[in-house]
């Protein structure tokens, strides 16, 4: 006969190592002698010894331990030397604790900034193209400019400029001022997203003439639409324009990351006197990203009227272009605070300057 | 006996089965031998955490064997008391006698 699974198991996970088999050993002699007179009382007996023996057994085995045991010999000299030199004991603590609040801060601070990619399918691969003018601040460039390099970026797959702003919203209950951006028709394929509801812009809506068109945040289309899909090819006025809405952006999608969740994006045509940022996507992997320089320096050589200037008068202030890599985290507040990953710039007046095509 | 390593009851009851069980003492022997000379139920878990302490103390010494057939192979921990331990029992039994020696419990409770 066999002895109770059971509580021989109990007793074999409990035991010290060393005591396992010496312990089980005894009870299955035991139990066997027992068993040849009563089964029940053997079983009734093992189950007995195993359960009562349980706090002795841990004590054994914490006897045994001998790393806990000198481990609590340490804790218990630390804490008598700590009550003796109460002041060094409290410069101590508060030693590790700054050191370790400020290791805990720099790695979150570098995970955001270097690490953790926008919110969008193309997350990894979103770069800010800014342009340096010693003469002038900020992060935005002329209508013309951009026009320009969109038809010479040929290392992104996709460039789309952006300005930022805020749009009176009637036609549809109260009149409400909403934050919205102006986008052209390639934004959405440089970020990666598509609408939840409806369709994104087409290069059509951009054409002098066409329709305005309008892109809704989920929370714009749930709050003032009540998330109603009829809402697609309904006419509202857009700061007094007359605007179709096309599509609603996925639930979540924000631009910036952690912008006001009641934006609407609007496609539209940019004054010329207008300055965009830029925002484009790399074409390979992210892997490939810290070679974007090189690639950047022969296909960028600016707009030709950008040339002229810096080459034919001297003084002028040189024009510098480079592409920002940007995080989560200093997207929000501006293109400028991007984190450069290919600090390197280029500059159109520099003597290494490639050949530029006329 | 150092500071720290008196001789507790229990302790003083296993060491007492250990030293009458002479070459059979192990752990379930020695449990069933307080069992039936001391009439006191215990458990092999707390004879064997007991059976510790006196070997970390030094009064009893103890030796791993291969286990017969009956126990499935397996090791019994055999015991044997050593100097030490029969010093450590003689000052205890020794102590017992002086704090005895002429004395007379009173029956009847509390002076009034």
């Amino acid at each position: 006969m066999t002895p109770p699974r059971i509580p021989r198991t109990l007793v074999r996970w409990l035991a010290a190592r060393e005591d396992r088999a010496v312990i089980v050993g005894d009870l299955d002699e035991e139990f066997a002698a027992r068993a040849r007179t009563s089964a029940t009382g053997a079983r009734g007996w093992y189950w007995t010894q195993a359960l009562a023996s349980i706090p002795s057994t841990l004590r054994l085995r914490w006897r045994r331990a001998a790393l806990l045991a000198g481990l609590g010999g340490d804790i218990r000299r630390s804490l008598r030397l700590l009550r003796r030199h109460p002041g060094f004991a409290a410069a101590a603590i508060v030693t590790m604790a700054l050191g370790a609040g400020i290791t805990t801060g720099v790695v979150s601070v570098v995970e955001a900034v270097l690490f953790r990619p926008l919110p969008y399918g193309n997350g990894n691969r979103v770069y800010a193209l800014q342009e340096s003018d010693p003469g002038r601040r900020g992060s935005s460039v002329s209508w013309s400019d951009f026009v320009d390099l969109s038809g010479r970026l040929h290392a992104f797959s996709a460039i789309a400029g952006y300005s930022g702003g805020s749009r009176t919203l009637t036609g549809v209950g109260a009149a409400e001022r909403l934050p919205a951006i102006e986008v052209t028709p390639a934004f959405f394929d440089v970020l990666g997203v598509a609408p939840a509801i409806g369709r994104s812009f087409a290069a059509s809506d951009a054409i002098s003439g066409a329709p305005a068109v309008v892109v809704l945040s989920d929370a714009a289309w749930t709050r003032r639409f009540g998330a109603d899909p009829a809402a697609i090819g309904r006419t509202i006025a857009v700061s007094g324009v007359p605007t179709t809405i096309v599509g609603v952006l996925p639930k979540g999608f924000l631009f910036p990351p952690r912008a006001d969740p009641s934006c609407g994006c609007r496609c539209g045509h940019h004054r010329r006197s207008r300055a965009v940022r830029i925002c484009t996507s790399w074409t390979s992997s992210s892997r490939a990203a810290p070679m974007y320089p090189l690639r950047l320096r022969r296909t960028i050589c600016g707009p030709p009227h950008v040339r002229g200037t810096t080459a034919a008068t001297p003084g002028t202030p040189r024009r510098r272009w480079w592409a920002c890599r940007c995080a989560t985290t200093w997207w929000r507040a501006s293109a400028r605070r991007c984190w450069c990953c290919s600090a390197r710039r280029y500059s159109c007046s520099s003597p290494r300057r490639p050949t530029c095509p006329a | 006996m150092g500071r720290g390593e008196y001789l507790g009851e229990f302790e003083q009851v296993v060491l007492l089965a250990v030293a009458r069980l002479e070459d059979e003492a192990y752990g379930m022997r020695v449990r069933e031998e307080i069992e039936r000379r001391a009439a006191r139920r215990t458990t092999i878990g707390a004879v064997y955490a007991t059976l510790e302490r006196l070997v970390s103390k030094g009064y009893v010494r103890e030796t791993d064997l291969p286990g017969g057939a009956e126990r499935s192979g397996l090791a019994r921990r055999f015991y044997e008391i050593t100097p030490a331990g029969k010093s450590a029992l003689e000052e205890a039994r020794d102590l017992q006698a002086r704090m005895w020696s002429g004395l007379k419990l009173r029956s009847g409770g509390r002076r009034s």
